[in-house]
């Protein structure tokens, strides 16, 4: 039985996909993915999303096998406690590895953009508060949050994409790369996907019928479809100069000027990446809480807060503080990290399939 | 009491709202006594960048805050000269005793002499800079940069147009290019490496362009001097230097820009002239007529290897100016309607100047239509054989066979 405020509904969950798919892929990819493999970076985008899917596909199928238990039982079950300490441990790496990062990219976006002036306490300042709080909060309070700013959020998402059109006026050079660059490429910035993970770690507290996966889907597809549409007219906006325009979103509604009037429309994607990143990085703080509980359960929750905060300002303050570092540390250290979102846990889940043909027996 | 009482304890319950109390006063209390930026920054407007006898002549425009009864804004040149523009800018700083804030800056002017060698060195500084927007209008000038900015510091002082947005709606001219950090790197980093930068000149009294009462000052010397007074105007011509891996190579007049624009299909209004022309209606008349829109589309092919690119232009255009000996000027004003015979007389025009737009490209070797993508993009086998063909890649407009069908639409 799931823990009333702890538990949500599917709606909710696919809200969470939406913005966590979303959030950290249309700011510095699309430069990044011009750098390395030209316009071909929609191939890049291409590939991922469908190991995205793979692994949405596989928590489906999962959830639809076992819908009351958790992915840490399953994995105590059936490896034993030690595997499941193992890959927990893993899962609080991978999650504060990914936070820092996100984190870095956001406080990098705003310093250059906007508070050029401010030192990183004032960052933390006005993320850490926010994203204890919400990550302290139970389940359910997160995804109605999540669920009463999705509107503005998706209005603000739709504008940003169906205006970036609007500053299209050339074409650029395809054909540049080849598909060893491309996989290459990919290969470099995977840890930038993955993200759907966060729904094993909740697995068992997510309402779910059969059928629901439909609308995990549908939000997913539509989140990706706007990443890509994103990458493609920043692409045709910028051609040649992608790689200079580091911050995708901004970029393409920076493009274009006075639209129907309006000067600096790129204040609107401001504000669509300051609820996102928020959602986002809580959301990985929630996860890392998580993972804690399951790894050492008979620590306070809180414990598990204060050992988070004191890591992540000391991985933040010491090892990242500029874009080229923080650039360095996504392409070069986390991709190793990514094994955990795209061989460890679908490696168990497709173990857990196979083998196992009634989930049901394990609990008798 | 009881309610003070009650509302602290709940205050003491939320802790977002201890947080934000918080917030306000380690932040807000600070952030009330902390000086106005305009007293730690100089806040700059444009560039100007000479080459120096060591390295780079620096002249910044420095906006003035000073109360006026009037709302002028007063703007002052700095110069400094370094080894380096970084360096330079941190002696501008001294001079001024503030930091140098660029975040305002809307306009980069850089002498002719800074593109015979590579420019692009000059702008490093710049492009990593942060704080400088790629929209920013990059400009060159036959004058000194220094004097240049004297000149535009006046404009801006004493009057209500700003010497920046002299060419800000150059896009919109067939005579003249959009000219900012943004195009002049899509130039750099497209496959022929050529771009295009707005050359505007500084004239004498007597010459064309728009003038305001400035005085000249003494570009030998550091700081800000005041000299004799003398009209310098601003020209903005439509001129553009053609540069190649930031080295120029050859400075277009209008007339050579009009006939490129024709190819590129980017720009929204012009005139086009037709003289001698006769018809039912005319005899031996001087006939203007402005375009107000146009679109270009471009089909491309590969016959036995040789491409060939299809340009059809289909210009948007009205009859505005008829001048012809012994009529009336309210029997011109009437004609409304273009002739067929006007209409293939301008299409032979533009196909004219679509020609000479060609030649141009082909003699200076400048892809400024990005041809080379559209080629390539839809033919890309056919594309990469006919380059391997090529003794000089460089040329290869030279061996692309152009058809181009201006179409006329009047109203």
């Amino acid at each position: 039985m799931m823990a009333r405020d702890e538990s949500v509904n599917i709606w909710q969950a696919s809200i969470m996909v939406f913005i966590i798919i979303f959030a950290n892929k249309v700011l510095l990819l699309p430069s990044l993915f011009y750098k390395d493999v030209k316009v071909e970076g929609i191939i890049c985008y291409l590939i991922l999303f469908l190991l995205e899917i793979g692994l949405l596909f596989l928590f489906i199928a999962l959830k639809n096998k076992y819908p009351n238990t958790s992915f840490s039982d399953l994995i105590k079950q059936k490896f034993g406690i030690v595997t499941m300490k193992i890959i927990y441990f893993l899962f609080i790496l991978f999650f504060i590895c990914k936070l820092v990062l996100i984190y870095n990219v956001t406080y990098i976006f705003f310093k250059d953009l906007i508070y050029k002036e401010n030192n990183t306490v004032l960052f933390l300042v006005c993320f850490l508060p926010i994203m204890n709080y919400l990550a302290f909060m139970g389940l359910r309070i997160f995804g109605r949050t999540c669920q009463l700013f999705f509107p503005l959020i998706f209005i603000l998402a739709l504008f940003c994409v169906i205006i970036s059109f609007v500053g299209i006026k050339s074409t650029p050079l395809f054909f540049q790369a080849n598909i060893g660059e491309v996989l290459l490429s990919s290969l470099k910035h995977i840890s930038a996907f993955g993200d759907v993970i966060f729904l094993f770690i909740f697995m068992d507290k997510i309402e779910f019928k059969r059928g629901d996966g439909k609308k995990l889907f549908f939000f997913s597809l539509l989140s990706m479809l706007m990443i890509v549409l994103v990458a493609i007219a920043f692409y045709f906006s910028y051609t040649y100069t992608s790689f200079m325009h580091q911050y995708a979103l901004f970029e393409v509604l920076g493009n274009i000027k006075d639209y129907g009037g309006l000067g600096r429309i790129d204040v609107i994607a401001v504000i669509l990446i300051i609820f996102i990143s928020y959602f986002q990085m809580a959301l990985y703080l929630k996860c890392f809480t998580e993972s804690f509980y399951v790894l050492l359960p008979k620590l306070h929750k809180q414990y598990s807060l204060i050992a988070f905060n004191i890591i992540f300002v000391l991985i933040v303050e010491l090892l990242i503080r500029n874009l080229e570092r923080t650039i360095l540390y996504g392409e070069n250290i986390l991709p190793y990290i990514s094994i955990i979102s795209f061989v460890i846990v679908p490696l168990c889940v497709t173990i857990f399939l196979c083998l196992n043909k009634r989930g049901e027996r394990w609990k008798k | 009491m009881e309610k003070v009482k009650k509302y602290l304890k709940y205050i003491f319950k939320t802790p977002m709202l201890i947080i934000f109390i918080l917030i306000v006063i380690f932040y807000g209390g600070p952030a009330l006594g902390k000086d106005a930026e305009i007293d730690e920054y100089a806040v700059i407007t444009a560039i100007g960048l000479d080459k120096g006898e060591e390295g780079v002549d620096l002249s910044l425009l420095t906006f003035v805050p000073i109360v006026t009864q009037n709302f002028a804004e007063q703007y002052e040149v700095v110069k400094a000269s370094g080894k380096t523009l970084a360096e330079a800018i941190e002696f501008a700083g001294l001079h001024l005793g503030r930091l140098i804030g660029l975040s305002h800056v809307k306009m980069v002017v850089l002498n002719e002499e800074l593109f015979a060698e590579d420019v692009l060195s000059e702008l490093d500084y710049l492009t990593r800079n942060a704080n400088l927007a790629l929209s920013t209008t990059i400009i060159s000038t036959d004058a000194k940069a220094f004097d240049f900015l004297n000149t535009v510091k006046t404009f801006n002082t004493s009057s209500s147009i700003k010497a920046d947005n002299l060419v800000e709606f150059n896009e919109n001219y067939i005579y003249s290019i959009e000219s900012t950090f943004e195009t002049f790197y899509k130039g750099l980093y497209s496959p022929t490496n050529t771009e295009l930068i707005s050359f505007i000149s500084l004239a004498d009294e007597n010459g064309e362009g728009i003038a305001i009462e400035t005085s000249t000052q003494d570009s030998s010397s550091g700081g800000s001097q005041k000299g004799e007074n003398q009209k310098n105007k601003i020209l903005n011509d439509g001129e553009a230097l053609l540069c190649k891996n930031g080295k120029s190579i050859v400075k277009f007049n209008k007339e050579q820009m009009k006939n490129i624009n024709l190819l590129k299909g980017n720009y929204s209004t012009g005139a086009i002239i037709i003289e001698n022309f006769s018809d039912d209606i005319f005899t031996n008349a001087r006939l203007t007529f402005e375009i107000f829109d146009n679109k270009n589309n471009y089909v491309v092919k590969f016959d036995n290897g040789i491409p060939i690119v299809y340009i059809n232009s289909k210009v948007f255009v009205k009859l505005s100016e008829v001048q012809q000996e012994d009529r009336l000027i309210e029997e011109n004003v009437e004609i409304k309607n273009i002739s067929n015979e006007a209409i293939k007389a301008l299409q032979l025009k533009l196909k004219e100047y679509m020609k000479e737009g060609i030649d141009i490209l082909r003699e200076n070797k400048a892809d400024l239509i990005d041809l080379y993508s559209l080629l390539y993009n839809s033919h890309p086998i056919e594309m990469n054989r006919f380059m391997e063909r090529l003794e000089d890649k460089d040329d290869f407009l030279n061996y692309v066979v152009f058809k181009v069908s201006p179409q006329i639409y009047s109203y």
